[in-house]
């Protein structure tokens, strides 16, 4: 007990750095944005894919026409991109506004402050100078670059701190003319320092190197069949996507490389998933046992949640996000919760996934379940993958049942620890008004 | 408050195994029908012969050929034509015979216009037959054969197509027969629209193809409609991207460009490097050593 209040105290302190109090404020506020695209997402993958789960089981091909079948790819495509795609922008606006706000700044010009400054970081130069349409580096303006972009988003705040002075609370005429002079200076400091981050970007070994590493990450983890390079890797992604710096990455399925191509034609010639070459497949054995609502096992963490009894902020976002976390898409619990930058909730959210792959090895090694080298679908829930990658094997059902469960037991603590934190700040929050 | 709150969570918890539970039935058969057709088709040993004749040519364009080269043969192959309609209808004639591992299919079309346009659009038929046919057989590879603009539609088709279904189905050997690259042009230097195309996507077409393109000429270079130069062309298209691109010239009796699929030295090619030795004809062998 005296431990836990120690822990619960630590985390309390840290909630005083501004820092931390205005990230927390953010990912609050773009949940609803998350929420939008990451359902969006899911419908499209899964729905409305020709490899989406739900569009194969429910046979959607016999009654949606394709020319229908595409407007509604084209619409869902759209409202994804408008949402996620460009989340850094909302993002870097509400964290420069919250920044400002908290030393009674210009919140709004230092949003758009924030817009600026990301947009010319992200901009890529064409052959010829300012011809056709404007192009921008995708990967600084979705997910991939959060952390980045919370950290410019609350330095633009701070400039707005020593640069500018404190504005009255009402936005009289004269009080909005006076200000906008003020804004100059942060404006011209942040774009300048953006001008030159996004030369140093536009070189492209440099952003080539900075794109690939997560990618890169992903793939070892999956396409490697020595057990302590998944984990590795697999501790290495879940870190990232904690980070802010990486958007689960479960949206494609593995069923290419050579090593699963192995594994499937011996299991197609033999009829059975006993005795593939290649066992203890990475990519196998994360889409199968570690992936229960997409990267760290956030279906565990909602069923977690939703078994603990209080009415919690925590709850909500846990129902409101149980669906598209089913089909493991997960990107909105993360932002909710929030998980990203969440220290209490680190922990399992790195090391729960390392557990499952080794007990599944285990399992694997000792015969009680066969390897998984069936193809699945985009979207297939986390608790059937290994049922259906093993063509159908009921212990292997069984013991992603008995594994999901772990999981949920292995959150609850850490869950209850997260609610005290919320409950704690909110009484804090109270005694402030 | 609080009470209430807990307990919509707890119907968010009911209806999540619910669903799972709902999904997983379905996802069942889904998977058991899947896997079948996986294993079916992995385990089977058809290897067809998929043929496509040349403009203004009908589904019975190859059957002096494919009279010759089951005459050569002590295995029959089964020949299946399929014709599509202008309005989309496929007409079967012909069946694929239980237990005939190389089968020959003829693709053709009531629309056997020349020209780029309709190339594309015979290539987009091709597809939904060759669709079709890999619900309808099992195979997990073929070679491909094309006379003519048969050889264009063949090349559009795996640049623009053959990425669906290559984790699946391997096609092994391409021979184009007398086609024309660059239409009509004898030079590379007046590339035609499509023989840019073709250059610019040909990292499409899969690395451990082997093509051969045979030209006959009746003159030193044409075969009386199109010119060498143009067959040619093709080195620009396949080399250096497929494992290996051959190209053989024939010249004699019967080069003029429609009565290549005829020709004699033309059939040998094919039996030596477009059929299987080892498939499809099983008895080849011994009954080869019996009769010497």
């Amino acid at each position: 007990m005296e431990m836990q209040e120690k822990i619960i105290n630590q985390i309390q302190a840290l909630n005083h750095y501004s820092f931390v109090k205005v990230v927390r404020q953010t990912l609050i506020m773009i949940f609803p944005v998350v929420l939008v695209g990451t359902i969006a997402k899911m419908l499209l993958k899964t729905v409305f894919e020709l490899a989406g789960f739900i569009y194969n089981i429910a046979n959607l091909y016999k009654v949606i026409p394709q020319s229908v079948l595409r407007v509604i790819q084209f619409i869902l495509a759209n409202v994804s991109q408008l949402t996620l795609g460009i989340i850094g922008l909302y993002t870097i606006f509400l964290v420069a506004s919250c920044t400002a706000k908290l030393y009674r700044r210009d919140a709004n010009m230092a949003g758009i402050t924030g817009i600026v400054t990301l947009l010319v970081l992200a901009y890529r130069y064409g052959k010829v100078p300012a011809s056709g349409p404007v192009n921008f580096y995708a990967r600084l303006l979705n997910g991939n670059s959060l952390l980045l972009v919370l950290i410019i988003g609350y330095g633009i705040g701070q400039l707005y701190r020593w640069l500018t002075p404190p504005v009255a609370t009402e936005d009289s005429y004269p009080a909005v003319q006076a200000r906008v002079f003020a804004m100059l200076k942060p404006l011209a400091i942040a774009s300048l320092l953006a001008l030159v981050g996004g030369l140093v970007l536009n070189s492209y070994p440099i952003y080539n190197a900075w794109s690939t590493t997560y990618s890169g990450l992903v793939t070892v983890a999956q396409e490697h069949h020595q057990l302590w390079l998944t984990i590795l890797a697999s501790v290495a992604v879940t870190a990232m996507d904690w980070l802010g710096l990486g958007v689960p990455s479960s949206y494609t399925t593995m069923t290419s490389g050579i090593a699963f191509t192995a594994n499937l034609n011996y299991a197609l010639a033999h009829g059975s998933a006993w005795n593939v070459p290649y066992k203890y497949l990475g990519s196998s054995l994360y889409n199968s046992f570690a992936n229960f609502g997409g990267d760290g096992l956030v279906l565990a963490l909602i069923v977690a949640i939703l078994l603990t009894p209080s009415g919690s902020f925590m709850h909500r976002v846990a129902r409101w996000t149980a669906i598209p976390t089913l089909f493991n898409f997960n990107y909105a619990t993360m932002i909710g919760l929030p998980i990203i930058l969440n220290p209490v909730l680190v922990i399992p959210f790195i090391f729960l996934p390392i557990v499952n792959i080794i007990l599944a090895s285990l399992a694997i090694a000792v015969h009680l379940i066969p390897a998984t080298p069936y193809p699945v679908l985009l979207g297939t829930p986390g608790p059937l993958i290994s049922f259906l990658g093993s063509n159908g094997n009921w212990v292997s059902l069984a013991f992603a049942i008995a594994l999901l469960l772990v999981d949920v037991l292995a959150y609850l603590p850490f869950v209850r620890l997260a609610m005290m934190v919320e409950r704690r700040l909110q009484e804090e929050g109270a005694r402030h008004e | 408050m609080n009470k209430q709150k807990a307990t919509h969570s707890q119907l968010v918890l009911v209806g999540l195994v619910v669903v799972l539970v709902l999904l997983a039935i379905p996802a069942y058969f889904w998977m058991k029908d899947t896997n079948e057709y996986l294993a079916a088709q992995h385990n089977s040993r058809m290897s067809p012969v998929i043929m496509i004749p040349g403009s203004s040519a009908t589904k019975n364009r190859f059957n002096p050929l494919i009279r010759k080269l089951n005459a050569d043969s002590p295995h029959k192959h089964s020949v299946l034509r399929l014709e599509v309609k202008n309005n989309g209808q496929i007409v079967r004639q012909g069946w694929i015979n239980q237990g005939d591992n190389e089968p020959f299919i003829v693709i053709s079309f009531e629309n056997n216009h020349d020209g780029y346009d309709n190339i594309k659009k015979q290539a987009a038929m091709v597809d939904k037959v060759f669709n079709k046919l890999t619900d309808d057989y099992n195979f997990n590879n073929f070679k491909a054969f094309g006379h003519s603009n048969g050889g264009l539609i063949w090349t559009y088709w795996l640049e623009h197509y053959y990425a669906n279904y290559a984790d699946s189905i391997t096609i092994k050997r391409l021979m184009t027969l007398g086609t024309p690259y660059n239409f009509a042009e004898a030079s590379v230097s007046h590339p035609t629209q499509m023989f840019s195309s073709f250059v610019k996507h040909r990292k499409k077409i899969p690395e451990n193809l082997l093509v051969y393109s045979v030209a006959g000429t009746e003159t030193y270079n044409s075969d009386g409609l199109v010119p060498e130069g143009s067959v040619d062309a093709g080195k620009y298209i396949f080399q250096k991207q497929v494992a290996h691109y051959t190209s053989m010239t024939v010249t004699g009796k019967d080069a003029q460009h429609s009565s290549l699929p005829q020709n004699k030295q033309i059939v040998r090619l094919i039996e030596e490097y477009l059929l299987d030795t080892d498939m499809g004809t099983t008895p080849a062998t011994p009954q080869k050593q019996r009769t010497p």
